[in-house]
């Protein structure tokens, strides 16, 4: 790909017109670290949107509300209770580029290896999206029309994403599997439990990296809804389902030690979910 | 001789001279130089791992905006060669030739176009129309080994300019062998024997510079290289050689470079920016980017190394065999050596009277092996330091004190030293100097080795072990490669010393500085350091075979000692004393009767200008008679994760005799910095390739490589001794910390689950596997 | 070509750019050279800047991202009449060795500590994972950090 021409906006707005006016060459750029994997040979007209006021994290009563323009560094050292993103950010890429890779371009263009799409996903995350409108989106309506390596919000921008405060009976579960701290993942899995007296009462899971894009593991989600929320139930889950998932090993890996791994690191991080959880959110 | 402990500069750890400059961002590197109007080269590579190049087309090509200039084989000389960096007659096949009518991997050249801006270089790469004619490729040991195997150097006009053994319609670069004693009866002797294979995958050096060159002519058409090279006038020679120009019409300057780690032991770029500069009188520019560096940069060769050991219930060994097919990729250069030093640098470490050693270098159509920090050595250190761990739980010995027991020791001899050369016969040696035991004791208290446990004592997911691995390597290749110097004195009682040696970031320039100051009784700040300049600077074979200090620091040394005559011969009669009543002491000459004395700088002036004038200056050379082996004892800790087989490193130690330590500071740095590429060795850096043989991760985020944040716990620990053959004491550093993490973490993984593995890198799945196998 | 501008080491600069040309291929074009390359794709850090306070690969940055804010190379160092407390310490530890990591490690380490002058030392890891040196093992990169942050923990005595 290569830029012919840029142009600034300050607005949501100005963003949005400009959109419009340059079609199919327009590129939203942000922290624009995607750019590098997309191979086309096109022209495009980049739209830098990284002074657009749609950055930062506040609290709200049971939410988050994180402007699509954050740093993945600003997910790292933000402190406040309830707030598992850092989890995520710790293992992202490396510092140069958590300092302008933005949890929006993260999820703009998806890549087998993108983190946050897949935590997203276990968090139920929910999407502010302006076109001619503004609206409210699930993620996983979005991704149910996006594919890999495609631009997700065409002709749109991404301005805001909402994630659950995790109070206590709340838990979330990352891992990240890859050979050294700056590597690419190769399977990357997230867990979101939610639990009432002693019984799982909400639990989601998702699954990337080895699969072309991320997905809810919604089977092994119904193995542990309503169960006790401790090893018993994690050490009964059935996987039987996951032969239903088309894996793409990656790095050379069998698809045996794949599906073995992702099973290993499916109860990895469903413990460790519970683990929060029970502990009274900590 | 001064010992060690009265030396005021040798054993210090001084600041590197370039350190500053370097922190500052000075513009230091070949690419920082590069004059404005250069043009770019780019190069169209080979998408087939074996093919003839039926016709190339480059007329669109050469029409495209800006082009200058293109090369392919129909346009420059066809004339064999080798790229590998190493004495001449080297004993490599000239194999090689700037363009060729057919390609042997994926990533060989097939046609250069040198542009005003690289993106017109590339966008007349596109316009490149070249008809290929597919051959059957070859992958595989077996396979090319086979009869009837597709032939990859079949042209009429390779050969070799030393006999070696080369057989290329077998696909045989070279081959090498030893035999000691009785092989087969020493296994009969035996109380057990064992028999092993193990294989070690492509690697690449990674260096943060990549290579880079550009040349222009000067104002009397002699053509100026700067590049990023180790080996300058091994360059200018065969640059010389392809373009067909004597040797004085090239001059080859090496700036600073950002690492080499053996990859620039090559020619690899320098003889298509020498005839682009040639044919258009312009500078011309060329840098591989970084997946060129992996495709079509040198690499390590990957073994096949299968290992015999038979030993007795008391320990001693009773013989040990080394079969070893080594992959040298599509062209031959360093394949012999490589293979030679797998046995060179390995079996004379043990006591063992049977030895067979049989070793093969074979073409595969894959990318090309070359000279990489510890050179063969490392892969074989693999396969026989996880079989004395072996051997060590059969006989119920500690495997620290089984390698006590079997080590060399100093005074003695091996063999293996006269026996295996690098292509010329060997060279015999006594060891001189061998702290090895103390490197262990030291080591092992660090590591808390007395706390070891039997893996069969553990449990749990998570689960940890030690594990230990011993080493030797080289210093130099005695009475083939030599080093030299000059140095000239200054009006202020500074000097040049200028020396061919290479400083690759090693520090080179500085530590040869402290060995001229330590001979001249001045300080490292006294001196003006030049290095690498063919024109300029004396010879010196380059930056291999952990030379520099050994062989080029004793030639500096020499060269010092002139300059120290010529000194006192002045001193005495500025001082009207006779030259055995005076000595050097702190930059001045004085009286031994301490009456007088006279600074280095009245010296300097008072010689050029004022009476019986004359340059104080000397240039002296060196060639090695041995190559008395650095020493070292590995030690690490690991945790494994038994469910997914992922290994962490938590703590590696590295205790190293390098004899003196001429600047102790730099010498950690060397360990440690050689260790942890071993340990990304071990476990995370591999070459993926797809059925066509074309390399699948050539970019850091697919080709591992650690950050400091991978970084586990390390101790290095320098332990001293003293070879009389070497400049104040001293031996090489550079690679042998390379060659430990690969058996010490295969050990330590038996340590911790009871599994032994036999495929590096040590993935997580390898590991897994080599788990189950346990379980079985 | 199009015209951006920029405080670069504390200087307003106005330059002609291509619009599809990184910030890294225009600082070294501009006689910026301290800044230097090695893999071209985010991994290697010896592309290291400093743009607004943050450390940024500036090969990953196209040149017209910079238009309005403060990019900081390592050049800016030189208007000092010393070194740079952590060049010294890095010289001090032994952690120069071919140097090319250098410059963009003196960076990455100049904007945490800027941030936070006493990181502790699995801080210090995480902070610096974007540069890699192949010649060091990163251990007496690792301990010269270690010392400034030992150093300012004990100068806020």
């Amino acid at each position: 790909m290569r830029i012919k021409d840029f142009v600034f906006a300050r607005k949501v707005s100005e963003a949005y017109s400009h959109l419009k006016e340059n079609g199919e060459s327009a590129y939203l750029l942000a922290g624009g670290t995607s750019t590098f994997f997309v191979k086309s040979k096109t022209q495009k007209v980049a739209i830098d949107i990284s002074r657009l006021p749609i950055k930062g994290i506040s609290k709200k009563r049971k939410t988050f509300k994180i402007g699509a323009l954050t740093t993945i560094d600003e997910i790292l050292n933000y402190k406040e209770s309830g707030w598992v993103l850092n989890k995520v950010a710790l293992r992202f890429v490396n510092q140069q580029m958590r300092n302008i890779s933005t949890i929006g371009g993260n999820i703009s263009r998806v890549f087998y290896w993108s983190d946050f799409p897949v935590v997203l996903l276990a968090l139920d995350g929910k999407l502010k999206i302006t076109d001619s409108k503004t609206r409210n989106v699930n993620i996983s309506e979005t991704f149910k029309t996006m594919s890999a390596h495609k631009d997700a919000f065409k002709n749109s921008i991404l301005e805001f994403i909402e994630i659950p405060q995790l109070v206590s009976d709340m838990g979330f579960g990352y891992s990240k599997e890859r050979r050294t701290s700056g590597a690419f993942s190769s399977a990357t899995t997230a867990a979101f439990v939610k639990i009432n007296k002693g019984m799982i009462k909400d639990a989601r899971l998702a699954l990337g990296a080895v699969v072309p894009f991320p997905v809810r593991l919604f089977d092994i989600e119904k193995e542990l809804m309503g169960k006790q929320a401790d090893i018993s139930t994690v050490e009964k889950i059935n996987y039987d389902s996951l032969d239903k998932i088309k894996f793409v090993p990656r790095e050379n890996m069998t698809l045996d030690y794949c599906r073995h791994l992702i099973k290993v690191k499916i109860k990895d991080v469903i413990c460790e979910a519970l683990n929060q959880a029970i502990g009274g959110g900590k | 001789m001064k010992s060690v402990e009265k030396m005021k500069v040798v054993n210090k750890s001084v600041k590197k001279i370039d350190a500053l400059a370097l922190s500052q961002g000075k513009h230091l590197f070949t690419g920082d130089l590069t004059p404005p109007n250069a043009l770019y080269i780019k190069m169209l590579w080979s998408p087939h791992p074996h093919a003839k190049i039926k016709s190339i087309d480059l007329s669109d090509a050469e029409k495209m905006p800006g082009v200058k200039c293109v090369l392919y084989h129909g346009n420059v000389p066809r004339i064999p060669h080798c790229t590998a960096g190493q004495g001449y007659p080297e004993p490599s096949p000239y194999d090689t030739f700037m363009f060729d009518t057919k390609v042997r991997f994926v990533g060989d050249r097939v046609a250069a176009v040198a542009a005003e801006t690289a993106e017109q270089a590339i966008d007349a790469l596109d316009a490149i129309k070249v008809e290929y004619e597919l051959l059957t490729p070859v992958f595989d040991y077996d396979e090319a080994l086979k009869e009837g195997a597709p032939i990859i150097h079949d042209e009429k006009d390779a050969f070799v300019p030393i006999p070696i053994p080369f057989e290329p319609q077998k696909n045989i670069v070279a081959k090498v062998g030893m035999k000691v004693g009785d092989f087969e009866k020493g296994m009969n002797e035996a109380d057990y024997t064992f028999e092993q294979t193990f294989e070690t995958s492509y690697a690449q050096h990674c260096p943060m510079e990549g290579y880079i060159s550009w040349a222009q002519l000067d104002p009397y058409g002699r053509i100026i290289i700067t590049t990023s090279t180790q080996v300058p006038f091994h360059t200018r020679r065969i640059v010389a050689r392809t373009l067909d120009i004597p040797v004085q019409k090239l001059r080859v300057i090496k700036p600073r470079i950002g690492g080499g780690f053996g990859c620039k032991q090559e020619m690899l770029l320098e003889d298509v920016v020498a005839m682009v500069t040639l044919r258009t009188k312009r500078p011309a520019f060329w840098a591989l980017t970084r997946d060129e560096v992996f495709r079509s940069g040198r690499t390590r060769h990957p073994m096949r190394i299968k290992v015999q050991f038979g030993v007795k219930k008391n320990g001693d060994l009773s013989a040990l065999g080394l079969d070893i097919i080594n992959n040298t990729g599509a062209y031959g250069g360093h394949g012999l050596t490589v293979m030679s030093c797998a046995g060179s640098r390995v079996i004379p470490l043990y006591h063992v009277e049977n030895i067979n050693f049989d070793a093969k270098s074979i073409y595969t159509n894959l990318p090309v092996c070359g000279a990489y920090r510890g050179f063969g050595a490392t892969q074989a250190y693999f396969a026989v330091e996880s079989m004395l761990d072996v051997m060590a739980e059969k006989i119920n010995m500690d495997p620290l004190e089984f390698r006590k027991r079997i080590h060399i020791l100093t005074g003695e001899s091996h063999p293996a030293f006269e026996a295996l050369g690098e292509g010329k016969p060997g060279t015999p040696m006594n060891i001189g100097s061998c702290s090895l035991d103390e490197c262990i004791n030291k080591g092992a208290n660090e590591i808390g080795w007395n706390k070891r446990t039997p893996h069969t004592a553990k449990s749990g997911r998570y689960r940890r072990g030690l594990g230990m691995s011993i080493h030797m390597q080289g210093s130099s290749v005695p009475e083939i490669d030599m080093g030299a110097a000059s140095i000239k004195m200054n009006d202020d009682g500074s000097f040049n010393l200028l020396v061919g040696a290479t400083d690759l970031g090693t520090g080179s320039d500085t530590v040869l500085a402290q060995i001229a100051a330590e001979e001249l009784e001045t300080t490292v700040d006294k001196f003006i350091v030049y290095s690498s300049d063919t024109d300029m600077t004396p010879f010196d074979v380059g930056a291999y075979a952990s030379s520099t200090t050994y062989l080029s620091g004793e030639a500096v040394r020499k060269t010092a000692e002139k300059v120290k005559k010529q000194i006192l011969k002045v001193g005495a009669e500025l001082l009207h004393k006779k030259i055995e009543e005076v000595d050097v002491c702190d930059a001045h000459v004085v009286a031994l009767d301490g009456s007088s004395k006279v600074s280095y700088q009245d010296i300097a002036l008072y010689s050029l200008y004022e009476n019986n004038q004359f340059q104080i200056a000397a240039i002296d050379s060196h060639i090695t008679h041995k190559s008395p082996p650095p020493f070292a004892a590995h030690f690490v800790e690991i945790e494994v994760d038994t469910e997914t087989g992922k290994i962490k490193v938590l703590k590696y130690v590295a205790a190293v005799d390098c004899g003196t330590a001429i600047n102790p500071q730099l010498c950690e740095g060397q360990t440690e910095g050689a260790l942890l590429n071993g340990i990304s060795y071990a476990l995370t850096e591999e070459y993926r390739f797809d059925a066509n043989g074309r390399m699948t991760n050539p970019s850091f985020s697919s080709y591992n490589i650690f950050s400091m944040r991978d970084k586990p716990e390390i101790k290095s620990i320098i332990v001293p001794s003293y070879e009389e053959t070497g400049p104040f004491g001293a031996k090489s550093v550079s690679e042998i910390s390379i060659n430990g993490a690969m058996p010490a973490i295969a050990n330590a993984l038996y340590n911790a689950t009871g599994a032994r593995i036999y495929k590096a890198p040590f993935t997580q799945e390898r590991v897994w596997r080599a788990i189950q196998e346990t379980k079985k | 070509m199009k015209k951006i501008s920029f405080l670069l080491n504390g200087e307003k600069k106005e330059f002609e750019i291509d619009p599809n040309e990184r910030l890294l291929g225009l600082l070294r074009r501009n006689g910026y050279k301290g800044t230097k390359y090695g893999c071209l794709e985010g991994a290697c850090g010896t592309c290291t800047v400093i743009m607004d306070g943050k450390a940024v690969d500036s090969c990953m940055v196209f040149a017209f991202q910079a238009e309005g804010r403060e990019i900081t190379t390592i050049e800016s160092l030189d208007k000092e009449n010393e070194p740079h407390e952590i060049q010294k310490a890095l010289i001090e530890e032994g952690a120069v060795q071919c140097g090319y990591c250098t410059p963009g490690i003196v960076l990455s380490a100049k904007a945490m500590f800027d941030e936070n002058p006493t990181p502790d030392d699995e801080t210090i890891k995480i902070q610096m994972d974007g540069n890699f040196c192949r010649c060091t093992g990163y251990e007496k990169i690792w301990s010269a950090m270690k010392k400034i942050s030992a150093k300012h923990r004990g100068d806020k005595k």
